[in-house]
C-alpha cells in the first residue's frame, strides 16, 4: 500500500483565504548525477480552487533563475493575455512533491508568491469545513474517499424519520402506524 | 526572449490541427517557428533540448486537441 500524506490548515476563526508554505525548485539540476541537489525556496501560497493551474510570481522565477519554456493564454476578469510558463518541482509541507509541473507567471497581491491551483488540488482529497466557526482545510494524497453531504444528509434524515412517533396518539412509530406504506 | 516565445506559441496555435494529426499526445519543441524535437514527456523535451539549445530560446508544447493545454483561467486573485 502506498503512503498517505495529509496537510491541514486550522483557523482560529473563519478564514477568508487558505495559505500554506510551498517549496519550489528547478525541475532538473542540469546534472543527472546530482538530481538531489536542487535548491528549494519556500514561499507563501494560496490554495485557489478558482485557478485552473498553479501560478508563480516573477519574483519566484527570478530568485530561482527559472527560464520560460512555454506560453499560455491566461483568461481573467480583466481580459486575456499570453503569459510565460515555467517547469518547476513543487513541494508541499506534507512530504509530497510534484515533479515537472507547468506553472504560469502572473501578478499576485501582498506577500503571496504562488497559487496552488486545481492541477495540484485534484491530485488528492480536499475538504473545507467551518464547524463551530473555525475554518479547517484538509488535503490528503492519494484520494481515498468521496465525500457526499447530500447522501449523508438523506441517510440521516431517513433514520430520523423512522424514529419519529406517530401523531395519531396510538403510541407507535409513524412508519409502523399512519405512515405504513407511505414513502 | 518573451517575444520569441510568443512567436513560437503563435506558430503552435496556427498549426495545431496539423500537429495534432502528426504528434497527438506528444511534446513538441519549437524554435524559430520550426519543430526541432518530439518527445514522449515534458521532462525529456526539457532535458534533451537544453543540451543543444539555450533555455528560453525554445518552447515546449503538449500536442492536444482544443485549447485546454494552452489556456489557464483564473476566476480570482490574478492580475495581468
Amino acid at each position: 500500500m502506498s503512503h498517505k500524506h495529509a496537510l491541514s490548515i486550522n483557523g482560529e476563526g473563519l478564514l477568508n483565504v487558505l495559505i500554506s508554505d510551498v517549496g519550489v525548485s528547478l525541475p532538473f539540476s542540469g546534472k543527472p548525477e546530482e538530481p538531489e541537489k536542487l535548491e528549494v525556496k519556500t514561499y507563501k501560497g494560496i490554495w485557489d480552487t478558482g485557478a485552473t493551474g498553479s501560478v508563480i510570481t516573477k519574483k519566484v522565477a527570478d530568485e530561482l533563475g527559472l527560464v520560460p519554456t512555454g506560453q499560455t493564454d491566461v483568461h481573467t476578469a480583466s481580459g486575456t493575455e499570453s503569459k510565460n510558463t515555467y517547469l518547476v518541482n513543487i513541494y508541499l509541507p506534507m512530504n509530497v512533491s510534484f515533479q515537472v509541473v507547468k506553472v504560469t507567471e502572473a501578478v499576485l497581491n501582498g506577500n503571496i508568491e504562488m497559487l496552488i491551483g486545481m492541477d495540484i488540488i485534484t491530485s488528492g482529497d480536499f475538504t473545507l469545513t467551518h464547524c463551530e466557526g473555525r475554518t479547517k482545510m484538509n488535503f490528503g494524497i492519494p484520494s481515498v474517499k468521496n465525500y457526499d453531504y447530500v447522501d449523508s444528509i438523506n441517510v440521516n434524515n431517513k433514520s430520523k424519520e423512522k424514529q419519529r412517533m406517530c401523531e395519531c396518539g396510538r403510541g407507535k412509530k409513524y412508519v409502523y402506524c399512519c405512515g405504513r406504506g407511505k414513502k | 526572449m518573451a517575444n520569441q516565445l510568443k512567436a513560437e506559441f503563435e506558430f503552435y496555435k496556427k498549426n495545431q490541427s496539423k500537429l495534432v494529426d502528426e504528434y497527438l499526445g506528444r511534446f513538441v519543441v519549437i524554435k524559430n517557428e520550426e519543430i526541432i524535437g518530439v518527445y514522449n514527456s515534458e521532462i525529456d523535451a526539457y532535458q534533451n533540448s537544453q543540451k543543444e539549445h539555450k533555455l528560453g530560446s525554445f518552447l515546449i508544447q503538449h500536442v492536444t486537441e482544443g485549447k485546454d493545454d494552452y489556456s489557464q483561467t483564473f476566476y480570482s486573485r490574478v492580475s495581468l
